[in-house]
């Protein structure tokens, strides 16, 4: 039974999905991932007050019982709640909550997170060890969103970002976990040690291993063909990157699909491969050429919305060293340009009423209902 | 400059300006901005070196396919075909159209974005652009 609660935390989501009505039910990962870590830091403390024990006591991570009672609004704010006592008849850590391992361990979590932000030193307390569980916490969040640590300690929040999560952990560590969102091909399948080798799309030169389980095991094998010629599939998983050499492998495949129409995403990546051949004064002597960033931009995102089933865009080089996606729906303009660092901004515009929409830092979802809404 | 030249306080237009409604005005899109035969909005809207002063050649005073040949052998620059909007349409988003005779293109004229910001030009230009589109590719040698 348990009796009453505290609030223990806010986590304030914003950006991109969270701008709209509704909690996307994939970002609950991120609830169970900042428990996680609570209690990963919270072990470390222990073990770092407590030297002469080898073992956490008892029931050590059931002191912390988390319950999502309310979704606040603005724009989606899950408050967690801390519950005093668990149990029937059992009080196993009295209600002092001030000064327990999970209440510090939440207090030097946002401590550092905002020392990263503001590009100072975590505070020295921080058990070094627990910095790499810090990868698990945002894995859901892309570009432009975040989640704001709010606890009633705080006057003001912390924002932690995937890029923050990034940098706490390659204090530790030279690698750190992100997801992927790619197209590969198989290269090989070992059935015996349940692994394959893909060549992604976006990747390295060279195929990378990822581990297979029951449900990916069949779709892999099923694409496997001599010298990676098989079809091409879209994979989503957990990568594991190397601060200078980018991704290195992927820990875990999450999910595996055909490519529905691969000539067009062949006809995308011809048009990209033109573009990125081009010099500096394309354009009558002037005109940069793309950027690196503006074409892998270009490409992970109109290879996702080839896979939202949205129709493929036409594709031209900026001045800037931009890529623009220009896409006709209905009474409709719709363009995506890929700026020189990367970002996408959409410019809608219905040519009957020169009404416009822009959305900066836009997501293949967003991007995919604008063409199906005019369309 | 502050926008798109207007007229004046006695309802004057400015020098040069265009007022035949229909008069159709040609378009060079350079090559890389035309992918499967259709024009970026690019083409439609000025770049920086443009200073806002979007170049285009009058159908009153030449033909499609004169304005291509003089814009790929006598100034010697790359198009892949003419598309045309009319000075009504010009006018539909705001932007007025202006006569601008040079002396190697005596037809030769411009639609005034003035310093409009940069995305407001960019809308102005995806709405002439779909103008464009519609009325198809005037000249090409493909």
């Amino acid at each position: 039974v348990t009796t009453s609660e505290d609030e223990f935390v806010r986590l304030c989501l914003s950006g991109g999905r969270f701008e709209a009505e509704g909690m996307p039910v994939e970002v609950l990962a991120e609830l169970v991932a900042y428990r996680e870590l609570v209690i990963g830091v919270a072990k470390e403390l222990f073990r770092q007050q407590h030297p002469q024990r080898q073992r956490l006591p008892s029931g050590f991570t059931d002191r912390l019982q988390l319950r999502l009672r309310v979704i606040e609004r603005g724009s989606v704010v899950p408050v967690l709640e801390r519950m005093r006592s668990v149990g029937v008849g059992v009080l196993p850590f009295g209600d002092d909550f001030v000064s327990d391992e999970f209440t510090m361990a939440r207090n030097l979590i946002e401590d550092a997170v905002a020392a990263v932000v503001a590009g100072t030193d975590i505070p020295a307390d921080f058990p070094r060890s627990a910095l790499v569980l810090f990868n698990g916490l945002g894995q859901t969040l892309r570009v432009g969103e975040t989640i704001e640590l709010q606890s009633s300690r705080l006057s003001a929040g912390v924002k932690y970002t995937r890029e923050v999560g990034r940098q706490l952990v390659l204090l530790e560590r030279s690698t750190f976990q992100d997801e992927v969102r790619d197209i590969g091909r198989v290269w090989e399948v070992d059935s015996h040690r349940m692994t394959c080798a893909l060549q992604l799309r976006l990747g390295p030169s060279s195929p990378i291993t990822a581990p297979l389980d029951e449900l990916t095991f069949e779709p892999i094998k099923e694409a496997l063909a001599p010298n990676g010629q098989g079809p091409p599939l879209h994979i989503i998983g957990l990568g594991v990157f190397d601060s200078t050499r980018g991704l290195l492998r992927l820990d875990a495949i999450h999910d595996v699909s055909r490519v529905e129409d691969p000539a067009d995403l062949e006809a995308v990546d011809s048009r990209l491969d033109e573009l990125e051949g081009l010099r500096g004064g394309w354009l009558d002597g002037y005109g940069a050429a793309p950027t690196p960033p503006a074409l892998r931009s270009a490409r992970r995102i109109v290879a996702e919305l080839l896979g939202l089933e949205v129709p493929k865009p036409r594709l031209y080089p900026t001045p800037d060293g931009g890529v623009q996606a220009e896409w006709t729906a209905g009474e409709s303009e719709i363009n995506v340009t890929f700026n020189s660092d990367g970002t996408p901004l959409l410019v809608a515009v219905d040519i009957d009423s020169g009404e416009a929409n822009e959305v900066t830092n836009v997501e293949p979802g967003e991007i995919a209902r604008f063409v199906r809404r005019f369309a | 400059m502050t926008g798109p030249q207007s007229e004046n306080e006695a309802g004057v237009q400015p020098e040069g300006v265009l007022s035949d409604p229909d008069e159709l005005l040609f378009r060079q899109v350079h090559p890389l901005w035309c992918s499967d035969g259709v024009p970026s909005s690019q083409a439609f809207g000025p770049t920086k070196k443009d200073e806002g002063k979007l170049s285009i050649t009058r159908s009153s005073l030449t033909t499609a396919m004169d304005a291509y040949i003089n814009y790929t052998t006598v100034q010697g620059l790359a198009s892949a075909g003419v598309w045309g909007i009319t000075v009504g349409e010009a006018a539909a988003v705001e932007l007025k159209c202006f006569d601008d005779p040079q002396p190697d293109i005596p037809a030769h004229g411009y639609v005034d974005f003035g310093d409009l910001p940069r995305r407001q030009a960019q809308r102005k230009a995806q709405v002439l652009v779909a103008k464009a589109r519609s009325r198809g590719c005037l000249y090409s040698l493909t």
